[in-house]
């Protein structure tokens, strides 16, 4: 549980740095959380992304939960970076749903404590 | 439910197994250097390795002779795997990396007495802090950078031992503790363009002892024990182990062998960037291969260089780190570049190019392959430069209590480059997956 807000926020960061970037349009965010897990979702109403770029985001934000290596790249969220950031974000949650029926997309994350 | 419980004993299952299949190489490794030497001279051995100071560069080849310094690795490499098979931790690309760095400097530096300190002091600070241990447990492992520091407490101040080793272990154990938020810091001053990041973190460290010991009056004399008697012996040991990954690695992947190599490209459009575990992102097998190909890469500069007749445990293992870092950053596409930068150098006729320092500085100098992988091959041979004309440097700065100095001299040219080049990178622009 240490610095698990800083965290979570630094995941939501990361989201909404990364669809900007992309030019995504009409962004939703939403935080919330329970005893056991934290929920982010993400919803976007405009976002242009070939298939290549949206399979590759679901690749990576679909990655397994790295737990051992957290304390050491956590920091590394929200800085500058590319396909490493969403790689990060997939590391840092457990479950991660993408729905992209174009133009919109949404993105629900869990992280359990 | 139940399928979940059978996915888990599963998974404890191919665990296990992986554990013991592992333990196969150093248990080999032991019973090699058995009859390589008496069991009275590998003793003597291991005495001088445990009580010299371990300053840069002390090769332990040479101090203890080849088996002692096998056995050393060998031990190190059985005591980290089951720490982490104990503490139940996925064999992922920042494990493997930590693992073969260890065992490279385990040739230099690293020995069963000067890294428990740091592992005690990781172990506190999770408990303070209420972090479960197997998560900063990798990076515990890296912090042994700083082993020099427990062992030039211990047997180089010239101190009755009594008060000396004492001494020795609480220090370790403090740097042991701090190694961890202070690392976490520091990865974001370079943004995962160094990927020593310990290095650099443990060079923070080092400075500020080694300041303090010059305030006191005690001035660490460098050290330049070189060995050059086994070359046939590592060169050999390093084929038949980067021949091994790459076999396993096709098996492991199960294609044919245009698919893998197809497969085996695709890591090419990594920069390499911490975090960048190619364990997670392409697969072990893929994995295995980038860490054989590599392995050559790094001899084959070894031999350019005209060090392959004097392979002595520095340079051994630098090559060991950097194929530990090939499951964890480092590709052909963005470590050659670097490897190119540092032979250009040499014929500039500003370092002794055929030295053991410079052919050390020029492998660990792929600690930088995210510059080249992100800003492209110019920015590669540029911060090559730069790396040896600061690494060379360095020492009278940490004294030589730090062992990763490559490691701290690419953090400080990562975190001043990487801001620069960003303002000539159009892709920061937009960004991709």
């Amino acid at each position: 549980m240490t610095h698990e807000n800083q965290k979570i926020a630094r995941i939501a960061n990361a989201l909404l740095e990364y669809f900007l970037s992309n030019d995504a349009k009409g962004l939703t965010l939403s935080i919330s959380e329970d005893t056991k897990s934290a929920y982010i979702s993400l919803e976007i109403s405009d976002i242009t992304l070939s298939s290549h770029e949206s399979e590759e985001l679901i690749e990576h934000l679909y990655m397994e939960r790295q737990e051992e290596m957290e304390e050491y790249y956590w920091h590394l969220l929200g800085n500058d970076s590319e396909t490493e950031e969403i790689s990060l974000i997939g590391m840092m949650v457990d479950e991660a749903t993408v729905q992209y029926n174009y133009p919109v997309m949404k993105i629900d994350l869990v992280r359990h404590f | 439910m139940a399928a979940l419980a059978k996915k888990q004993h599963q998974q404890n299952k191919y665990r296990k197994r992986n554990f013991y299949l592992i333990q196969m190489f150093p248990i080999f490794i032991i019973a090699l250097a058995n009859t390589m030497d008496s069991p009275q001279n590998i003793f003597d051995g291991f005495r001088k390795m445990i009580f010299s100071s371990d300053i840069l560069i002390t090769d332990y080849v040479e101090l203890a002779g080849l088996s002692a310094t096998l056995i050393n690795a060998s031990l190190l490499f059985m005591a980290i795997s089951f720490l982490a098979y104990r503490l139940q931790i996925k064999l992922n690309g920042m494990l493997i990396a930590a693992i073969f760095m260890t065992v490279g400097f385990s040739f230099f530096g690293k020995n069963i007495f000067n890294v428990i300190p740091l592992y005690l002091g990781g172990y506190i600070y999770s408990k303070i802090q209420k972090v479960d241990f197997k998560n900063i447990f990798v990076i515990i492992i890296f912090s042994s950078a700083l082993a020099p520091v427990v062992s030039e407490i211990a047997f180089g101040l010239s101190l009755p031992l009594y008060y000396s080793i004492p001494a020795s272990i609480l220090f370790g154990a403090f740097c042991g503790f701090i190694i961890t938020p202070l690392s976490a810091n520091t990865i974001a001053i370079h943004d995962g363009f160094n990927l020593y990041n310990v290095g650099f973190s443990a060079g923070l460290i080092a400075l500020v002892i080694n300041s303090i010991f010059k305030t006191l009056g005690i001035n660490l004399k460098p050290s330049q024990i070189l060995s050059t008697e086994h070359s046939l012996f590592f060169f050999v040991m390093l084929c038949l182990l980067f021949t091994l990954f790459i076999v396993v690695g096709f098996t492991l992947s199960k294609l044919s062998f245009k698919e893998t190599l197809k497969k085996y490209t695709r890591i090419f459009h990594y920069s390499g960037k911490l975090i960048t575990d190619f364990t997670q992102l392409e697969g072990y097998g893929i994995t295995y291969i980038n860490m054989g190909i590599m392995g050559f890469i790094a001899l084959l500069f070894v031999c350019l260089t005209g060090g392959l007749d004097s392979l002595n445990g520095p340079i051994v293992g630098a090559i060991f780190s950097i194929f530990g870092f090939s499951a964890f950053g480092n590709h052909p596409k963005n470590s050659i570049p670097i490897f190119v930068g540092v032979y250009l150098c040499s014929l500039l006729h500003l370092w002794d190019a055929n030295s053991t320092t410079y052919i050390v500085a020029g492998l660990f100098a792929t600690a930088l392959a995210p510059i080249a992988g992100r800003y492209g091959i110019i920015a590669g041979l540029f911060v090559s430069f730069l790396h040896l004309a600061v690494v060379t440097n360095l020492h009278t700065v940490h004294g030589g209590l730090n062992l990763y100095s490559n490691g701290f001299s690419c953090g400080l040219i990562a975190s001043i480059v990487y801001p620069i080049f960003n303002i000539f990178s159009p892709s920061h622009k937009k960004r991709k997956v």
